[in-house]
């Protein structure tokens, strides 16, 4: 059977509501508290967690690196307070960190945030880190590209499952800000 | 001896740049592609790029008698790397500190 999915490659989804088990905890909450409409939008897909990582996802089950969005956590403070946000860039992209994100933050310096800590805050294993289901407060930034997306493959916020979700949803998810130059290609 | 003392100094100079240029380049390696775009520097493949070619200019200074030059450009690279770009990247990878 082919896919109706363009972007799926050889991904098998389904209806995201319909696999609870594939979703870390936050990540079904945040797809049960979505409007209806977007929340049916949603699909799921199995995958081996050895694969989670982009490139090697991208290759095996060949979904194009423009389907596929990272989902990256930066912090950075500000007198004494730490900030948080999530940046995602498609996977042809990088996020500028150091540029649009250090300037909407409104922090001196911002970095990727560690690996245990974006654990430990998120509930979801690195390597699954997804838009959906962050902690409440944190921006969630969005490049245009990945705003303007049908459909983009990202984590579930676990290692062995990915989310295939129409760019929209994530333009829709609280905290969502569009930015239009967050990802920078990446030769340059 | 001490008449070739200045030649001695070059010869452990030009020794010394070759494990310095392959440091560069295994750290270059081993970081996260992202970390250079989000410290505003060139991509990973180009600073492999350049400090792999750089290594290949600290070798070939052994060899190669009179390539100074090529030794002084491949020096100048490893240490722009281990200079601005090394800090840079490994800061933005670590989280703020206090």
């Amino acid at each position: 059977m082919t896919s109706l999915r363009p972007v799926a490659g050889r991904l098998q989804p389904r209806p995201a509501l319909d696999a609870p088990d594939l979703l870390a905890g936050p990540v079904r909450a945040a797809l049960v508290s979505l409007p209806d409409h977007l929340a049916a939008r949603c699909a799921v897909a199995e995958i081996d967690p050895a694969l989670a990582d982009t490139a090697a996802l991208c290759e095996r089950y060949q979904v194009p690196l423009h389907a596929s969005a990272n989902c990256v956590v930066v912090t950075g403070k500000r007198g004494g307070v730490q900030r948080w946000a999530a940046c995602v860039v498609l996977a042809t992209t990088r996020a500028d960190v150091n540029g649009v994100v250090r300037r909407r933050l409104d922090v001196r310096k911002a970095s990727f945030a560690g690996q245990d800590e974006v654990v430990e805050r998120t509930g979801m294993e690195y390597g699954g880190i997804t838009p959906l289901g962050l902690p409440a407060g944190w921006p969630v930034l969005l490049d245009a590209g990945v705003a303007a997306a049908d459909e983009l493959v990202v984590g579930s916020g676990l290692r062995r499952s990915k989310l295939l979700v129409p760019g929209a949803v994530l333009a829709a998810l609280p905290g969502a800000e569009v930015i239009e130059y967050l990802g920078r290609a990446n030769h340059d | 001896m001490l008449e070739y003392l200045d030649l001695y100094v070059f010869e452990i100079l030009y020794w010394a740049a070759v494990p310095v240029g392959i440091f560069a380049f295994v750290h270059a390696m081993l970081q996260r592609a992202d970390a250079y775009t989000a410290a505003d520097k060139l991509t990973k493949p180009a600073w492999l790029g350049i400090t792999g070619g750089a290594c290949a200019l600290l070798l070939l200074n052994l060899v190669v008698p009179g390539s100074m030059l090529f030794y002084l450009i491949g020096l100048v690279a490893v240490l722009v790397y281990l200079v601005d770009v090394k800090p840079a990247v490994t800061e933005v990878q670590r989280g703020p500190r206090w």
